[in-house]
């Protein structure tokens, strides 16, 4: 079932049809989860989970989750973060 | 009379009455109908009834079969395939 290490598929929201693994149990039904997806905290209700569990600490960071998803065979895109530019601040005369 | 560009199946005539009285038509344009999910036949919600001057994130949801299926049908068709994988 839905534990830290399972990888479930999202059904809902904009990663819908990603795959991600479940980092930390929340309560009220929610969980954290990361991977190809956002990290972010999820309803169980919109997870499918898989057979495939891997072996993870709570709240891990990143990369160790893709490091572990790429043993499993499930590749993560790069996340390019672009360094946003201050904007000028207006001065009153 | 009616200018050609009026005489369109796409407008229809309102017939107002003016403040002087006088009986005047407005040749409106049509809107269209609102976007029904492909699979289901329910209406869909964040499709605006005219989409031909919205941006191209605001005509439909942002995710897998925004626009095209309901939320439930499109949570339906995903889990099905990853069942059959």
């Amino acid at each position: 079932m839905i534990d830290i290490g399972r990888v479930c598929v999202k059904l809902a929201g904009r990663d819908a049809r990603m795959k991600c693994v479940v980092i930390d149990v929340l309560e009220n039904n929610y969980v954290l989860v990361d991977g190809q997806t956002r990290r972010k905290k999820c309803n169980m209700a919109h997870l499918e989970p898989l057979d495939q569990s891997l072996e993870l600490g709570k709240n891990a960071d990143h990369e160790t989750v893709v490091a572990k998803l790429k043993e499993a065979g499930i590749q993560v895109k790069e996340r390019i973060r672009k360094d946003v530019a201050e904007k000028p601040k207006k001065t009153r005369k | 009379m009616p200018s050609g560009k009026h005489k369109s199946h796409a407008k229809r005539k309102v017939f107002r009455k003016t403040p002087g009285g006088r009986l005047t038509v407005h040749h409106v344009k049509r809107t269209p109908q609102p976007a029904h999910c492909g699979m289901c036949g329910t209406q869909l919600s964040g499709v605006p009834r005219d989409v031909s001057k919205c941006t191209k994130s605001q005509r439909r949801p942002e995710r897998p079969f925004g626009g095209v299926l309901c939320s439930s049908c499109s949570r339906r068709v995903i889990k099905e395939e990853v069942h059959s994988q």
